[in-house]
């Protein structure tokens, strides 16, 4: 159960701030080899819904009280990982 | 410091807040990096004890009767003023005695729970009475206490002024730019530890304020209760010492079962005042392992006859502290919190490591046109005040490896190592200058290579054994200490090749 809530805050979180990040025209830009185009209009609301969804699998599966420290410290680490797979990009800045 | 010519930069507040961030974070930051390591590594310290004390090795026991421990217990605490007991639980193997004595000693010994044999002293203080304790009063008693209340007002403060003067909080959410301008890549890191950890930074130094409230407010309970100081300590139970002998004990398990009708669970908490004495009574403290709350209740029970003597109250106010407390202390037993915890400690050490580095970087150039001393000076005393801590705990580890088990007050000279190579490393760092930065990183890589050797060496639980014997907690410590190692190896070179291509473009300036 622990790892479930775990893997799946995390998996979401990681995905929401992805798609958060690639709405932002300097990551989108660096990612594939759409140089030219403008990011899609839906990646910003999807990434906020699936960093707020981020919050369920913690708090249903840990309580409020540990599932909100949890999830906490959760965002925090996806957010790390997707900083982390942005700045290995080859044409990162 | 003058204004940033920046024309989007609307002064006032942000050029106010920009002034207090990097003068207080620069002065502050040491004392600042010492309580977040420190912090951090309490968040292992039942971990770092089993390391540094070998005979408490021992396999994570199911539970552990409190009566049947007591025979052992009689002869540690033999003429002892009071002293108390802390059960074997899910994260500790061996049950810890502590007893106090009327010429003011002190005895903390260990017991394994299946032998039921003391074991030896081994001379350390270990982390939970080193680095825990370094964490709120840096080993330096009041003052201490009261530097590093001040230090956590501040740190909210830096926190809160480091949001406002941040101009592209949103646009470099996710930024992290790896260029050859070494301080733009400082502050790219500054700023993600502060914003991607912010959360746990604000919840860690908030609490961190709330738990230190009598510290820097000792009135406030005199204005609070100056209508009646009985009201401040009512529900707690204290008696004197009635002069003549008393009963035996009555069985502390029997307690222990009351005490769980009352809080849900059993105490691993048992504590005697006054031993052998009429009127010796038990304290009992709940356990913490399975909630956030670190309670601050008790219950009390007469020593002789077992009858319940009182309770704490459970209010609101006691429950919101007691919440604030235990996100602080972090005493539940959760191993993925626990290392999300580690983590962000880590991350707030980058955070002042970087902001304390930017400082540096972005006057070296100006302060050596115009010849002056000062980066030079701050360079030293931030390679001191980052890198130190970690050479001297590595001192520390190395010296509880080394030193033998008859030394002459054994655990203070652990202390004393670690405060010598502290200030070792700042010593280095004024000799040596930029370069101290790369030394002390292969220091610390060696250094943490050095510590899992005598480990194996010294022990017969080195990291294979522990492992294969499933001590996860030794082992732990063991691994941590070879990712350390990692790490500054890697940044070692890293930092050697950046000194390569800064040497080479200086000399392509030049020619």
């Amino acid at each position: 159960m622990m790892i479930l809530s775990i893997a799946g805050g995390l998996l979401v979180a990681l995905l929401g701030f992805a798609a958060l990040g690639l709405s932002q025209i300097q990551h989108w830009r660096v990612i594939g080899r759409q140089r030219t185009t403008m990011p899609p209009a839906w990646l910003r609301p999807t990434g906020w819904v699936l960093v707020g969804v981020s919050c369920l699998p913690p708090l249903l599966f840990e309580g409020v009280a540990f599932g909100a420290l949890l999830w906490i410290g959760l965002l925090s680490m996806a957010a790390i990982c997707v900083v982390t797979i942005f700045c290995r990009q080859p044409n990162s800045p | 410091m003058s204004a940033p010519a920046s024309p989007d930069d609307p002064g006032g507040l942000r050029l106010a807040l920009n002034w207090f961030h990097t003068w207080f974070g620069l002065v502050v930051g040491a004392l600042l990096f010492i309580i977040f390591w420190t912090g951090t590594l309490a968040v292992f310290d039942r971990e770092i004890d089993r390391w540094t004390m070998p005979a408490t090795r021992l396999p994570i026991v199911s539970s552990v009767s409190a009566d049947a421990l007591m025979p052992v217990v009689r002869d540690l605490v033999e003429g002892s003023r009071g002293w108390r007991m802390i059960l074997p639980d899910d994260r500790v193997p061996v049950a810890e005695v502590q007893a106090s004595f009327a010429d003011g000693s002190y005895v903390r010994r260990f017991i394994d729970p299946v032998s039921m044999q003391i074991l030896p002293d081994e001379g350390t203080a270990g982390a939970s009475d080193f680095f825990y304790p370094y964490h709120y009063n840096l080993h330096s008693g009041a003052i201490g206490l009261f530097l590093c209340a001040l230090a956590a007002v501040i740190m909210v403060a830096l926190c809160v002024s480091g949001v406002i003067i941040h101009r592209k909080i949103f646009a470099d959410f996710f930024t992290l730019r790896i260029v050859r301008k070494a301080q733009r890549t400082t502050l790219d890191l500054h700023n993600l530890s502060g914003v991607l950890f912010l959360p746990f930074l604000l919840m860690i130094s908030f609490t961190g304020v709330a738990i230190f409230t009598y510290t820097y407010l000792p009135s406030a309970q005199a204005i609070m209760f100056s209508g009646d100081p009985q009201a401040m300590t009512a529900g707690y139970f204290s008696r004197d010492a009635a002069g003549r002998p008393g009963g035996a004990i009555v069985s502390l398990e029997a307690l222990r079962d009351r005490a769980k009708d009352h809080w849900g669970a059993r105490p691993d908490y048992v504590q005697i005042v006054h031993p052998g004495d009429a009127g010796s009574y038990v304290e009992l403290r709940p356990p913490n392992g399975s909630k956030i709350s670190f309670s601050t209740e008790a219950m009390w029970f007469d020593a002789a006859t077992g009858a319940r003597l009182g309770a704490s109250p459970s209010t609101g106010t006691r429950r919101a502290y007691d919440f604030l407390y235990g996100i602080h202390l972090v005493q539940f037993h959760h191993w993925p919190l626990r290392w999300l915890y580690f983590v962000s400690g880590l991350a707030g050490c980058l955070l002042i490591a970087t902001g304390m580095l930017f400082w540096v970087q972005s006057r070296r150039k100006r302060h050596q046109r115009d010849g002056r001393r000062g980066v030079r000076i701050v360079e030293a005393f931030v390679i001191a005040a980052t890198i130190g801590p970690l050479l001297a705990t590595l001192g520390f580890l190395i010296a509880n490896r080394t030193l033998p088990i008859t030394t002459l007050d054994r655990a203070s000279t652990e202390m004393w190592i670690f405060h010598l190579v502290w200030i070792a490393s700042a010593v280095h760092a004024f000799a040596r200058g930029r370069a101290a930065w790369r030394d002390q990183a292969w220091m610390v890589a060696a250094g943490c290579l050095l510590a899992v050797v005598l480990n194996a060496w010294t022990t017969d639980t080195g990291l294979f054994d522990a492992i294969s014997a499933g001590l996860w907690h030794s082992a732990g410590v063991d691994l941590s200490l070879l990712a350390t190692s990692a790490i500054a190896a890697w940044s070692a070179v890293k930092l050697r090749r950046a000194e390569r291509i800064a040497s080479a473009s200086a000399r392509s300036v030049t020619e």
